[in-house]
């Protein structure tokens, strides 16, 4: 019997280091097998070379295209543009060889080689991109075409297409940003409403000075701007025509406020708040019958209504619980579930394109704050923190976030960030003057 | 005194017998082995390169002639494809140029060139690669037991099937027995983990395949670099299809990148790493 038990135990104690080994340590028993846990998160460098191209005139083309998709790619914060001075082979055709040792050898992950060509009065870019460390291309060669005065958009296209082929996400760089335009003293603000690209390029203003605007939001199309305009005194929902700036109030009856309009996402209706006799609630205009029909019934103030990108819910603010919180509903107004619980105050939900996500405002303790969470409110994460962080507008992809951060003080001013949904890569977009209220278009066709 | 040796005796014993039978293997303590996930080779879905056509061949007059419509710039055109090969990720390695399997001579004197691999090495090729090591195994295998002949045998339909009966007898194989190796140990698995990790680079993931475990299998040259070439998906988890190929290109440019002159793994034991399972695992990273 003890020799038995000892033995046993003696088996038991050489077989415990066999057993406690890590599987697949490779001894006859298939591959090693390893696991990798830990990483770096940097941007990732990316040799962009200006631009190939055999006629002189087109040099300047062919440098700023290069210029424009550096700064989109270095932009998104996921990619870090090296700079020519490093690079040890030249560019001399796009159809050469590439020397992937002599990338490899400044570490440069992807090489970007572009050619720019004159196609009567247009121009072409065609565009090649490498993965240095797998020695191959990765996609196949394209080419955009459009005339000389949209070389912004070819940029911005090609920038789009290498963004989206080296993360699997869409890209975000062909769009356009409608917003306030602000000016003038802090307590007697000029706020007019203007459109540019994401970037802040190609600025152009849509209203008069002097006329007061909120809240613009544009189409699925581009095409229209429904904003909430002050104009006669009381807050109207107004519908503009971005081609030829013509508007039309599309609420108008005496005494009555509407206002926080957002586009159904066919952009054959409009969702608002409807105030009428001290009472705010949410309404859907079809723009083609001028049908209206009212989606909640409370006492309660109901505003920032936003559509699911599928179209089934929407997410809106309200303060029916005795605090500013989100709620969720079928499109039908039906169905309605608060999803906001964290302390503080929830408003001016947006829905991501995607679907996934929502992002909001958040006041809590004093401080303002950027967030997102899932459309059940699970998973909430605080991007921002500032004095005065408010209104989020999503980017084309779903990545990055656009929104007003305003300082105090007396010198303050509102000013338009982004911030990545991890919470990285916060930064200003250069806009000349203040600015406020970004609604960012889907990618343009 | 006897007697309480024999309680103490008794005593030690009840402890190990309960010890014994407590970390016997129950049911429910037994290591399950994760199901097999279904493996999707980035094979199936790479995308071709563009034949030359009348679209995207340089001297095909269609895409520059044909006046494009003004703008704004909607779609692209396809640029003539460049005349390389296909991708390693997209090809199977057979279908590679062998000399790409193969290190630089002029960068590399010191190591001779790796033929391809079989698919199951035979064991002697451990053995010419290990040629220290002490001769453990025995020289010669046990002769085997023979084999009870069947009472009809005798009548065997074909004579010329049984050997005459004095042919000289057939010499005594000799099975080579696998030379016994120590196990990698936890600092040369870590040192391989590190030095992978440190390439690893979440940056310009999707927030899709940034959650998408990969594993990738390879092979590896005595020298310590992978066989670029023999990298592939061998499976992976939590995203869809896309994402697991956006994740392994990322987990494949980190064993690449970062594969410099080889990795600090012990020549001796090349026989245990051989072959790798690198299961890139992002669990760690969310949030960073």
């Amino acid at each position: 019997m003890w020799r038995a038990l000892i033995t046993a135990l003696a088996t038991l104690g050489l077989a415990l280091p066999a057993l406690a080994q890590e599987p697949g340590q490779g001894q006859g028993r298939g591959p090693l097998r390893i696991e990798i846990t830990e990483g770096v998160t940097e941007p990732v460098p990316i040799a962009v070379p200006d631009f190939l191209t055999e006629d002189p005139q087109l040099a300047e083309f062919a440098a700023k295209i290069a210029g424009v998709v550096r700064a989109d790619l270095a932009g998104s914060g996921l990619f870090r543009p090296i700079p020519a001075t490093a690079f040890i082979s030249p560019i001399t055709s796009l159809d050469s060889p590439v020397e992937y040792r002599d990338w490899q050898a400044i570490n440069a992950q992807a090489l970007l080689t572009g050619k720019v060509l004159a196609k009567g009065d247009q121009l072409s870019v065609q565009f090649r991109l490498f993965d240095i460390f797998a020695e191959a291309p990765l996609g196949e060669g394209l080419q955009f075409t459009a005339s000389e005065n949209s070389w912004r958009r070819l940029a911005h296209k090609l920038a789009d297409a290498v963004y989206s082929r080296i993360t699997g996400e869409g890209g975000y760089f062909d769009s356009r940003v409608v917003f306030v335009a602000e000016s003038g003293p802090k307590d007697a603000r000029d706020k007019r409403l203007a459109i540019m690209d994401y970037d802040g390029a190609n600025l152009s203003y849509l209203t008069q000075p002097g006329d007061l605007v909120l809240a613009p939001r544009i189409s699925a199309d581009g095409a229209r701007v429904v904003y909430t305009s002050y104009a006669t005194g009381r807050p109207r929902v107004t519908l503009m025509e971005t081609d030829t700036l013509q508007t039309r109030l599309i609420e108008d009856p005496s005494g009555a406020m509407s206002f926080s309009p957002r586009f159904t996402p066919d952009g054959k209706g409009v969702l608002y708040s409807y105030a009428s006799r001290g009472n705010t609630d949410l309404y859907q205009l079809d723009l083609t019958s001028g049908k209206r029909t009212r989606l909640t019934q409370a006492p309660s103030i109901e505003t920032a209504p936003s559509f699911a990108p599928d179209g089934s819910r929407i997410v809106f603010e309200s303060d029916r619980s005795g605090s500013q919180q989100l709620y969720v509903m079928q499109a039908d107004g039906s169905d309605i579930q608060r999803i906001s619980f964290g302390p503080g105050q929830y408003g001016s939900p947006v829905w991501s394109p995607k679907g996934d996500l929502i992002a909001f405002t958040k006041q809590h303790r004093g401080r303002f704050h950027i967030g997102v969470m899932r459309p059940d409110g699970s998973e909430e994460r605080l991007l921002t923190a500032s004095f005065l962080d408010e209104g989020p507008s999503w980017a084309p992809n779903g990545r990055v976030l656009m929104f007003t951060r305003e300082t105090p003080g007396p010198a303050g001013g509102a000013q338009l960030f982004t911030v990545d949904i991890t919470g990285r890569n916060l930064r200003p977009v250069p806009v000349f003057g203040a600015a406020s209220d970004p609604a960012w278009s889907p990618l343009l066709e | 005194m006897n007697a309480g040796l024999a309680i103490s005796a008794l005593g030690h014993g009840a402890v190990l017998l309960w010890i014994l039978l407590d970390i016997a293997p129950r049911p429910d303590d037994r290591f399950i082995l994760p199901e097999a996930v279904p493996v999707r080779l980035i094979t199936s879905d790479a995308p071709e390169l563009a034949a030359p056509s009348a679209i995207a061949a340089p001297d095909a007059p269609a895409p520059q002639d044909i006046p494009q419509p003004a703008a704004p710039p909607g779609s692209a055109e396809r640029v003539t494809p460049l005349p390389v090969p296909p991708p390693p990720d997209r090809a199977l390695p057979a279908e590679l140029p062998q000399a790409a399997l193969r290190p630089e001579p002029s960068l590399r004197p010191d190591i001779p060139p790796v033929p391809p691999r079989p698919a199951e090495a035979p064991p002697a090729s451990v053995e010419q690669i290990i040629p220290d090591a002490p001769p453990l195994a025995p020289q010669s295998s046990p002769q085997p037991a023979p084999r009870p002949q069947p009472e009809a045998i005798s009548a065997a339909p074909n004579d010329a099937l049984e050997p005459p009966s004095d042919a000289p007898a057939l010499p005594e194989t000799v099975v080579p027995a696998p030379v016994p190796q120590a196990p990698l140990t936890a600092q040369e698995r870590d040192g391989l983990r590190l030095a992978v990790g440190r390439c690893w680079n979440f940056g310009a993931l999707s927030i899709e395949a940034a959650q998408v475990t990969v594993t990738v299998a390879m092979d590896m040259q005595p020298d310590g670099r992978p066989v670029s070439s023999s990298l592939r998906l061998a499976s992976y988890e939590g995203g869809s299809a896309q994402a697991a190929r956006q994740a392994f290109d990322v987990a494949r440019r980190a064993i690449l990148r970062c594969a410099g002159e080889g990795y600090p793994l012990p020549r001796e034991k090349y026989a245990q790493w051989q072959e790798i399972e690198m299961v890139f695992n992002p669990d760690k990273m969310r949030g960073r």
